[in-house]
């Protein structure tokens, strides 16, 4: 719907803000659609999935056929899929995420504090992710041949080694040996969750802040070598000055969406770390759940965190429309 | 048997403290007691560790085996229910630290008919909330066991029991539908527990869970339970055993399953102590604590779980009980702190007829290193199956899988063909009692397949009686149910010893489950603490953080 605007002058047009908002509600009606697929894929696949959580329940032991069919009606294991699906969808819809099977518990009660520490550990890790990577990025892109093979080799291990390797390194080093950071566990209270969240967001932000790094070096080399960094130099800009306005400022625009796709990530890849040191967190949760098959716990996890993909992706794009005006023209 | 669920983490971190390769780790004291049968060379075992001189405010101790699930004794049959459970609630019966039992919240009992045993409970006991614990709570207690719609997870044995019911002023009487003496014997658990009545009664189903909690009367009060995170206890000031006042204010336990991370938080102190530590942290542990090796009634088998099929046949299975290394297994899958076992019944069970028992168990012959010769010829007798057999274990469990692995090249080298499977942590606790679960898996081996009492017949309750829900081969053999029926009925120790030895022979002759190695219980506790029992058993049947304090 919307029609070229020229940069400068004329009629400051409406397109800018019904494309906006248009866009937002079309991706919201998406947000939703994907949501209830994703809903309905999560209870399917633990419906097919085998073996029953009784097993896991009595850890091997045998049930009386009473207790046995007690247990059924109460997870409404003996009711067909659709039935079954229609029950958890209304008690989702009420707040309702259903009872652990394992331990009995509402599964929002159990997720409620997990949730707390994960989301401490991502935002660190993003933070690392976003603050580090953006600074490796620029600092190669605009140095010198020698920072630049440095940035760009250290960058390339850090992303090469697997998170829980990592992990175990820090640990043994920094934990261990120098007894700087707590070995396990998340604390209490805001400075010790910190405290025992650093060397974790460490390990889950290492790789990607490769990944962002990369980004945004190659970033800054294309805007580096671009027609208007050149005009700017060419009217007697101070180097700095031309990286800062019109070097960096460009190069950010990819930058912001990738970081945002990589933070998205990160929900789901924290269950590596969460378990390697021992947090409670939902994605050793997930992982344990899953082992168990809890599947209350597991239906309540992935549907957090299709949520939270959905929804950070929603976000991210909602952002790179305003960021970047050639965007609101297409579609 | 109990196929714990280790909440075993499936993502396989290959993470190994120690470079795995030195196997001189277990030397734990002055004095080197040579190699026996019964414990590895090197390896002093005590029941008991140096007792405490002082109180401590806090200890953190671990659940290698994860989070408990419930800590209603309905459904306290394993290890991290039983480990934190022992400590808060009372039975009627304790399994002292020598494993053999002694009174708890019974004073005293005896078996006046041979159908009946009478516990005497103990006067002037309180519940942590103030109200006295009376008769009428016990028969609350023992008899949810009874009523099928609860879901007790001890449905085997409360399937022998007649009635509990109250037969005097503070009086309890256990009636069993046969003559028993080993029903009797498991009061000293989650079937002889004791909660209080009125708190059961308005949590309802949610008696027992985090947020529900729990009532007892034990040396340590629940305080709370973070799921994921932690359950807290702290002292019962008012505890009525004066030989056990708890020493420790605050009593944390933790969740850390991962063997390395476990490890690193024993090593920095982040953690007090542990029962069941792993082996290849131990060389790490030194400068941080002290190891203590207590008895135990666990063991490893590999257990045959068809009635049909390779696994079922009595010349194969002979012969790969002939082939399997079992001194190689306990030398490098447990770096020495295990020896071969050579009749599936543990022999730290032998707590009474002992010398008895042990004569039997060194004299059923099992070998200790591979005799290919002899096992080559058996399976040609077997007509040289080519088909392929399957061990069970549960994915995560590193160590079944080493385990897993020396048989299956045991079973090559006399040309037959084994398959490992690791199988998800559900579907393997389901192995027991689905044959839809067992389907395409013969056999099946973790580290514990224990017993709960010192009692030997109780591997026959298990496994060799022919209508035992276990015994998943249908072994069945008239001549061994009558003679454990008889054994069960006999009070008198010797002679029950005496009739459970021929019905063992009986069944380990045409071998059944296969036995591979046992080891001692493996205890750590920190330069700051001292004082807990050492053995596996007590510390699910006894109230051993009692024992704890400061050294």
């Amino acid at each position: 719907m919307g029609r070229a605007s020229g940069e400068g002058g004329g009629a400051r047009p409406t397109p800018l803000r019904s494309g906006v908002w248009a866009g937002v509600l079309r991706r919201l009606l998406r947000t939703l659609a994907t949501l209830l697929v994703s809903s309905f894929l999560i209870f399917a696949a633990l419906y097919l999935s085998p073996g029953s959580p009784l097993g896991f329940l009595t850890h091997g032991h045998s049930l009386s056929p009473e207790a046995v069919h007690s247990i059924e009606a109460q997870y409404h294991l003996n009711k067909p899929f659709f039935e079954r699906y229609w029950l958890w969808l209304t008690g989702l819809l009420q707040g309702d995420l259903g009872r652990s099977t394992i331990t009995r518990e509402p599964v929002t009660t159990l997720l409620s504090p997990r949730i707390g520490v994960t989301f401490t550990l991502v935002a660190m890790g993003a933070f690392l992710i976003v603050v580090g990577g953006i600074l490796l990025g620029v600092l190669a892109g605009v140095s010198g041949r020698r920072i630049d093979a440095g940035v760009l080799a250290a960058v390339t291990v850090g992303m090469a080694i697997p998170s829980f390797v990592t992990a175990t390194i820090l640990i043994n080093y920094l934990a261990l040996k120098l007894g700087w950071f707590p070995v396990y566990g998340a604390g209490s209270g805001f400075a010790d969750r910190l405290w025992h969240l650093t060397l974790p967001a460490i390990s889950l932000a290492l790789g990607l802040i490769a990944y962002v790094a990369l980004i945004t070096r190659a970033a800054v080399r294309v805007e580096m070598g671009s027609e208007h960094s050149d005009t700017a130099r060419g009217r007697g800009l101070r180097e700095r000055l031309v990286i800062r306005r019109h070097v960096v400022r460009n190069a950010l625009i990819p930058v912001v969406t990738v970081s945002g796709i990589t933070v998205a990530s990160l929900v789901a890849g924290v269950a590596v770390v969460e378990t390697a040191y021992e947090l409670p967190g939902i994605g050793a949760y997930l992982v344990q759940s899953v082992t168990n098959n809890d599947f209350p716990v597991v239906q309540g996890i992935c549907l957090i965190l299709v949520v939270v993909y959905v929804v950070v992706n929603a976000v991210v794009d909602v952002l790179y429309l305003l960021l970047d005006p050639r965007l609101r023209r297409s579609r | 048997m109990r196929l714990i669920a280790a909440i075993s983490v499936v993502l396989a971190l290959a993470v190994t403290g120690c470079g795995g390769g030195s196997s001189s780790t277990s030397t734990s004291s002055s004095s080197s007691p040579a190699a026996s049968p019964f414990h590895p060379a090197g390896v002093n075992v005590t029941p008991t560790t140096p007792p405490a001189s002082s109180t401590v405010a806090q200890v953190v101790w671990d659940e290698p085996y994860g989070e408990p699930a419930s800590l209603d004794p309905l459904k306290s049959y394993a290890l991290p229910e039983n480990t934190v459970l022992s400590n808060a609630c009372d039975a009627l019966l304790r399994t002292g630290p020598d494993l053999k039992l002694q009174p708890g919240l019974a004073s005293s009992w005896t078996h006046p008919t041979p159908t009946t045993w009478v516990f005497k409970i103990r006067p002037g006991v309180r519940f942590w909330d103030g109200h006295p614990l009376t008769v009428g709570d016990v028969l609350y207690s023992l008899n949810r066991h009874l009523n099928p719609k609860l879901g007790t997870f001890y449905t085997a044995w409360v399937a022998d029991i007649k009635s509990i019911a109250q037969s005097g002023p503070s009086e309890v009487t256990l009636t069993t539908k046969v003559p028993d003496v080993i029903v009797a014997q498991m009061m000293a658990s989650g079937l002889g527990t004791v909660i209080e009545k009125a708190y059961a009664e308005a949590k309802g189903a949610a008696y027992g869970t985090a947020s529900g909690g729990i009532m007892c009367s034990g040396p340590f009060q629940f305080k709370s339970w973070q799921t994921g995170s932690q359950i807290t206890l702290t002292r019962n000031p008012g505890y009525w055993d004066p030989s056990l006042q708890p020493k420790v204010q605050t009593l944390i336990f933790k969740f850390i399953t991962d063997a390395t991370t476990l490890t690193n938080a024993l090593a920095a102190g982040a953690i007090d102590g542990t029962y069941e530590v792993p082996i290849q942290g131990i060389a790490r542990l030194g400068g941080a604590g002290k190891m203590y090796y207590g008895l135990s009634t666990n063991q490893g088998i590999l257990q045959p779980i068809q009635k049909t099929g390779l696994s079922a046949n009595a010349k194969v299975r002979e012969a790969l009980s002939m082939v399997i290394d079992r001194t190689g297994i306990a030398h490098t899958v447990f770096q020495g702190l295990a020896v071969p076992e050579l009749a599936a019944v543990p022999p730290d069970s032998f707590s009474y007829a002992t010398q008895r028992y042990q004569q039997w168990y060194l004299g059923v012959g099992t070998p200790t290193t591979p005799n290919v010769a002899a096992a080559r010829k058996l399976v040609e007798e077997a007509g040289n199956p080519k088909s392929a057999m399957t061990i069970g274990i549960q994915q995560g469990d590193s160590q079944s899988a080493a385990v897993a692995t020396a048989i299956q090249s045991a079973a090559k080298s006399i040309g037959l063909n084994m398959q490992v499977k690791a199988l998800p942590t559900a579907q393997y606790v389901e192995l027991i009692f689905s044959e839809k679960a067992r389907a395409g898996i013969d056999w099946t081996t973790g580290n514990n397949n224990y017993i709960d009492q010192a009692e030997p017949l109780q591997v026959l309750y298990y496994w060799g009686r022919s209508n035992s829900p276990y015994n998943l081969d249908g072994f069945a053999e008239k001549e061994v149910d009558s003679l454990f029926a008889q054994a069960r009925a006999q009070a008198e120790p010797e002679q029950r010893a005496a009739l459970a030895v021929r019905a063992l022979q009986l069944w380990v002759k045409p071998v059944n489950n296969i036995p591979l190695y046992i080891y001692p219980e493996r205890l750590f506790m920190n330069k700051r603490i001292t004082g807990a029992p050492s053995s596996f058993s007590t510390f699910l049947y006894y109230p051993w953080a009692a024992e704890l304090g400061g050294t």
